[in-house]
């Protein structure tokens, strides 16, 4: 489903990810995992366009971008097909939860009233019915995330990239909004979830990817992470890989 | 023609008063093509082109930096020294183009800030579901920055109506152009001005009870 190859970019004179080949198959869920500044969440922005790259090629539905020439009509079209949820929400703060939703389809031309039925029916699904006309200022940190996976959903998209989803959220909320990611794992939603949850990843992933310094050190299964001999990745785990080996 | 005749004061304040639609008609024109050009201006001055984005830093910089009055003599005195048909402006249109220029200006750093003030996020949260740069200023920045910008706005339209009051000295009928003429005819001075003053001051109590109304609404959705 989306293929990368070479793909490298640079903050000024920092690189930030140094070539980074990565195959997505339809259906998979994939989880990113490594300490800050390993360049994840780029990697995600570059994938969708918000970030440039310096160099690499990315195929995705067949179609195969040069993401260093990539102009503006492609990575909009990518970006119909391939949404994203964002650590700090990033709702638009004068629409109400609904119109949130909705917006993606109005600006791709669906009419409003079935604009509006689909929105509704995806905040039922994440479960804030009651919520419909609230503004986001009025919703607690989960709900609101909730809301930003809705709207990732309405284009019904391919794929589905999350930046850290609960990083921002007080840790009563987390569930809530793992809930909501789980059913869309079940619904065999093509995932990328960049994220510092070890459980979480290890419990959803079909693939956990290890991140280091802009390069992928590992890119195992989850049964397989524990028994990595990855030095780096067993550092990076640390108290947790024990944790594993106990369990298992 | 000493001391204080309050006589006079009341009997001024209708004579000038007949001259308000004249005041609020150019302030509230100026306003509306400020508005206008201040947007485009904002939108040059974030152009990626260097060129543009200086020649517009500058038009900025020069309406902020000269007074309104040197602006006013420029436009109505000096240019049609250099383009004779310029002369037939006459002076009601005049200010409108002056004051709309020097609004626009204003106006333009009021929306640059507020524009810069919108979180990073909305506009990558817009773009990350297909929308264009134009939909994403178009429906999703402008609207939550021009609430940023409403009070700095509001105060603009103030200065702005203050402003009027030197279009008198370009032959206009304005309230202060009435007072002008009505205390020279009678020779009282301080009541005419003092009446024009409060008129001044009624008009700008008005408009910022108005803002602060219309500054409540808008945040009754919980947006700023």
């Amino acid at each position: 489903m989306i293929s990368l190859r070479n793909v490298q970019k640079n903050f000024d004179d920092l690189e930030v990810l140094k070539g980074i080949d990565l195959h997505v198959k339809k259906g998979e869920i994939i989880s990113i995992i490594g300490s800050s500044g390993s360049g994840k969440s780029t990697l995600l922005r570059v994938i969708n366009g918000l970030e440039d790259a310096k160099n690499g090629e990315m195929t995705f539905n067949n179609q195969i971008y040069n993401l260093q020439t990539i102009n503006e009509k492609d990575k909009r079209q990518i970006r119909k097909r391939i949404a994203m949820v964002f650590q700090n929400y990033n709702l638009f703060k004068h629409k109400t939860a609904l119109e949130n939703v909705i917006e993606g389809l109005l600006v791709d031309g669906v009419k409003k009233q079935e604009a509006i039925t689909i929105g509704v029916d995806l905040l039922k699904r994440v479960g804030l019915s009651d919520k419909l006309n609230s503004y986001p200022s009025q919703l607690s940190g989960g709900q609101q995330q909730r809301v930003g996976i809705a709207r990732a959903m309405a284009l019904k998209p391919d794929v589905i990239l999350f930046d850290e989803p609960t990083s921002a959220l007080d840790p009563e909320l987390v569930s809530e909004v793992q809930q909501v990611i789980r059913q869309l794992a079940q619904d065999s939603m093509t995932l990328m979830i960049v994220t510092h949850d070890m459980d979480f990843a290890y419990e959803i992933s079909d693939k956990m990817i290890f991140m280091r310094n802009g390069v992928i050190e590992v890119n195992l299964q989850p049964a397989e992470i524990k028994s990595s001999k990855n030095e780096y990745l067993r550092n990076f785990l640390g108290d947790k890989l024990k944790a594993y080996s106990e369990e298992s | 023609m000493t001391g204080f005749d309050f006589n006079y004061l009341i009997q001024v304040l209708p004579v000038i008063l007949r001259a308000l639609p004249v005041t609020l008609s150019i302030a509230c024109l100026a306003m509306m093509f400020g508005l206008i050009i201040g947007l485009i201006v904002t939108f040059l001055r974030r152009s990626r082109y260097h060129l543009i984005t200086r020649f517009f830093d500058l038009y900025v910089s020069f309406f902020r930096g000269t007074p309104l009055m040197v602006q006013l003599f420029i436009f109505f005195f000096g240019l049609p020294q250099l383009i004779p048909i310029f002369s037939t402006i006459t002076s009601y249109p005049a200010a409108v183009v002056v004051l709309s220029i020097n609004a626009s200006a204003y106006i333009s750093e009021v929306m640059k800030s507020s524009i810069n003030a919108i979180d990073k996020g909305q506009f990558e949260a817009a773009l990350s579901i297909g929308m264009s740069n134009a939909q994403t200023m178009e429906r999703i920045i402008l609207p939550q920055a021009f609430k940023v910008a409403l009070l700095p706005l509001g105060n603009t339209f103030i200065s702005l109506i203050q402003g009027t009051a030197i279009t008198f000295m370009i032959g206009l009928k304005d309230i202060m152009g009435v007072a002008k003429v009505s205390s020279a005819a009678s020779y009282r001075f301080f009541e005419a001005f003092l009446a024009v003053g409060l008129i001044y001051w009624m008009i700008t109590l008005f408009f910022t009870k108005v803002l602060s109304l219309l500054s409540d609404k808008l945040s009754k959705g919980g947006i700023i």
